[in-house]
């Protein structure tokens, strides 16, 4: 990786996905610095969220290049390809948390699968630090079923930082919570990121989330980075389209 | 017409679909890291977790099975021949064939329906974009634990179906164990033993691979988890009774049965 790439830690080029007549993407352009935030808005069934299913791998993209630390992801070897998710988080909409196992166990299902850490001791720490992390240090031994929607939430942002990633993908992570534990979330995000450093990709279409988070807004439009700026920038847009997200 | 070419179709594609799916198995199945926990636990969930459900059917399997062929036998004056003729109906293909048919509603139904769950709310994709491999930890796991399992479920369901048998010849006549025992062992021979239990392990791998295929494939929300589980029922039952055919010609041809 040349110099000038060292600080990029997504690159994507010319991104087209379609289903059958519908095309999603169009041609889609986003470059993702180290450290930054970048928030992607758009409508509903725009393609955010097959956006961040193609950087993370889950979707393959029609056409197009993907970069991540310098690697075009789509050429690589499933094996290398895990390689580059063991640095990165993806926090899903819906949590996803493994229901039949505990929050200990969803916490330590990466680690001892990645053989991250052989000793007992040290993953039981590792564990302890996330969930202390995002305030929950007594829930390790319950079920998800046990936990209430915030929980969830805490615990599914815990299991991603417990891989210590360079790079999160957020999809919608306010997105059914009321707004103080809303609030809650958004802050422990831009904690996390303090404390690890970490570049995110955030789809989300709370407003008070997204002023509070993002370093730049990009608006998916037609399948292509229709707009981009600072929140006060697009926020006091002479285009209706951009406007009338922030309204 | 367009709809049989397009049924046929989709019935093609479905087959090939799981024929890459149980390919998919063998290179992954060798490959570490190997999951024993995981298929200790399926082994437990799945097998152990069966034995109340099969010792109970087949033990009515193999009384029901008596008490009605025995007046035929009573007819030709040949009722002493009930232990062999039963055991031998048991061994040779009610004790596999019944056994994988319930296991097919009890385990296929589950596993679908959990992978298909699983499927729908995102917890495998979760398992991928964390660098694991979820085939791995979910499929090779429970199709060893169901060709693992299935073997011992039917010889467990054959030894109690034999239970049932004895018991129904001593409702209506007497008939000492030893007797009883002795009976039913010069009636069996190899030849009835070793494709019993070679049956049963492809019965318990068929039923593992395609309640795993209907789950991991699931689409389309809750109804999918349904639709799931109910395909995974539906054709691990049809190919219990297709694979129990073909080793039933094959065994015809090989031991001259």
């Amino acid at each position: 990786m040349d110099l000038a790439n060292a600080d990029i830690a997504i690159h994507l080029k010319d991104l087209h996905k379609s289903f059958g007549d519908k095309h999603i993407l169009n041609g889609f352009n986003l470059t993702l610095k180290r450290g930054e935030n970048v928030v992607v808005l758009g409508k509903s069934g725009s393609g955010k969220s097959i956006l961040i299913k193609c950087i993370i791998g889950l979707v393959p993209p029609d056409k197009g290049e993907i970069e991540i630390f310098g690697q075009n992801t789509l050429k690589l070897s499933p094996k290398d390809m895990d390689i580059i998710r063991s640095k990165m988080g993806f926090l899903f909409q819906s949590n996803a948390l493994y229901d039949s196992m505990t929050v200990r166990e969803n916490l330590e299902f990466p680690l001892k699968r990645l053989r991250i850490s052989k000793s007992k001791e040290n993953i039981n720490s590792m564990v302890e630090e996330a969930l202390t992390n995002v305030g929950l240090p007594d829930a390790v031994d319950l079920m998800p079923a046990e936990l209430s929607g915030g929980m969830k939430k805490r615990v599914s942002i815990a299991r991603t930082l417990i891989m210590k990633p360079e790079i999160i993908l957020y999809d919608e992570p306010t997105t059914g919570l009321d707004p103080i534990t809303a609030k809650e979330i958004t802050n422990l995000m831009l904690e996390v990121q303090k404390i690890y450093n970490i570049s995110s990709i955030v789809i989300s279409h709370d407003i008070r989330c997204i002023e509070l988070i993002a370093d730049r807004i990009v608006i998916l439009m037609d399948g292509i980075n229709y707009a981009q700026g600072s929140f006060e920038e697009l926020s006091h847009s002479d285009d209706e389209r951009v406007k009338s997200f922030f309204l | 017409m367009r709809f049989i070419i397009v049924s046929a179709r989709i019935y093609f594609i479905t087959i090939a679909e799981l024929f890459h799916f149980g390919v998919r198995f063998i290179k992954e199945v060798v490959r570490p890291p190997f999951e024993w926990k995981e298929i200790a636990r399926q082994s437990y969930l799945l097998g152990f977790l069966s034995l109340g459900l099969v010792s109970i059917t087949a033990f009515i399997l193999g009384l029901v099975l008596t008490i009605q062929s025995r007046p035929t036998l009573v007819e030709f004056g040949a009722e002493s021949w009930l232990p062999s003729m039963v055991s031998l109906s048991i061994i040779r293909e009610i004790g596999p064939v019944i056994t994988a048919l319930i296991c097919a509603g009890k385990i296929g139904s589950g596993i679908g329906a959990e992978l298909g769950s699983m499927r729908v709310t995102e917890q495998i994709d979760a398992m991928e974009v964390s660098g694991t491999n979820p085939y791995k930890f979910l499929v090779v796991s429970r199709v060893i634990a169901t060709t693992l399992m299935l073997p011992l479920l039917v010889i467990l369901a054959d030894t109690i179906a034999l239970a049932g048998c004895f018991t129904a010849i001593n409702l209506k006549d007497s008939i000492s164990f030893p007797l009883f025992f002795r009976q039913v062992f010069v009636a069996l021979n190899y030849t009835d033993i070793f494709p019993s239990v070679f049956k049963s392990i492809l019965f318990g791998f068929f039923i593992g691979i395609i309640g795993c295929f209907m789950g991991y494939q699931t689409k389309k929300g809750t109804a999918g988890v349904g639709r799931s589980a109910n395909s995974a029922v539906v054709t691990s039952s049809l190919a219990i009774f297709i694979i129990d055919l073909i080793i039933a010609q094959l065994s015809d041809l090989l031991f001259e049965l």
